[in-house]
């Protein structure tokens, strides 16, 4: 999946509420969207303000099959994957 | 929008599986990354196979939220700069890639001390009025700095029991630890605890 793709179904999925948070045991705190530091919308309007040369890709650390998406804007660093439909967030955090 | 009650099932990637597993919803507690405490009875997404807690859904957030609040705690004291730099300067000596914010384990880990041994806490209580004179003294004008950490409940309760083990205030209890580190740690050439917080340092990084 690319930048537009990626972006388009992120937003979506924030509008939409179809997302969770990828965890490992524990809550992670530089998920604030998960901690509720950040809302699902003010999330959505920095993504929305993406372009592609704020977007990369790499492997997920433990299943490298799975591509994480990073968007980085304005000191934001916001880091998810997709199962099937629903967007898997691991990061959101200044 | 999808309200998940318990027993629902899903999908998402365990790590520790190293794929992507099926998963059912249960209520549990999950500790937040930085060990600040508990979420309580939260619900999430638990691998079936490993019984690891691999996702949160959004619903669970506000309670994520209001537990963050109670579970971080913030100690806060303004104190002469030099005390911060001894902290500093105590973090590199124990290991030089430790992060800045060491220095509150470092703290707390005395506080703890203080806390649970009466001979430190006796130690510790006597060291403001001895020493201050040339920590507070010698260079003037003094520059106040913040001193602040998040701590958790627990840590929170052993911070009191230390003033009250002590007979200080909030900022003294910081201040005298700061010269016990000095004591301890910056000052002797072969610091006697220097094994024990190196195995402390590396236990708290992970
Ligand atoms: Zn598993």
């Amino acid at each position: 999946m690319g930048f537009s793709e990626a972006k388009k179904a992120v937003i979506n999925a924030l509008r939409n509420g179809n997302f969770m948070h990828a965890t490992r045991e524990s809550i992670e705190i530089k998920n604030e969207l998960a901690t509720g530091v950040v809302t699902p919308d003010e999330v959505a309007k920095i993504i929305k303000g993406c372009r592609g040369f704020n977007h990369s890709t790499s492997p997920l650390h433990g299943a490298p099959h799975i591509l994480v998406h990073i968007f980085k804007k304005n000191e934001w660093y916001i880091k998810f994957y997709f199962i099937d439909e629903t967007t898997m967030f691991i990061s959101v955090h200044k | 929008m999808k309200l998940y009650s318990p027993g629902d099932t899903g999908k998402a990637v365990c790590e520790d599986c190293g794929d992507i597993v099926s998963m059912t919803f249960q209520y549990r507690d999950v500790p937040f990354s930085d060990g600040s405490g508990l979420a309580h009875n939260i619900l999430v997404g638990v691998c079936d196979s490993c019984d690891s807690v691999i996702a949160i859904p959004p619903q669970s957030t506000p309670a994520i939220k209001a537990a963050r609040k109670v579970a971080a705690k913030s100690i806060e004291a303004k104190v002469p700069s030099l005390y911060i730099e001894a902290l500093d300067l105590a973090s590199y000596r124990i290991s030089p890639s430790l992060p800045r914010e060491f220095k509150n384990k470092l703290v707390m880990y005395f506080v703890h001390q203080c806390a649970t041994d009466e001979k430190m806490a006796k130690a510790v209580s006597r060291k403001l009025e001895a020493k201050k004179q040339t920590f507070e003294k010698s260079i003037a004008p003094h520059v106040l700095k913040r001193f602040s950490m998040k701590v958790s409940p627990d840590m929170a309760a052993d911070f009191d029991k230390a003033m009250d083990m002590t007979n200080l205030n909030k900022t003294s209890l910081i201040k005298s630890v700061v010269l016990q580190i000095n004591d301890d740690i910056i000052r002797p050439n072969r610091p006697k605890k220097m094994e024990e917080l190196k195995h402390f340092a590396a236990a708290s990084a992970g």
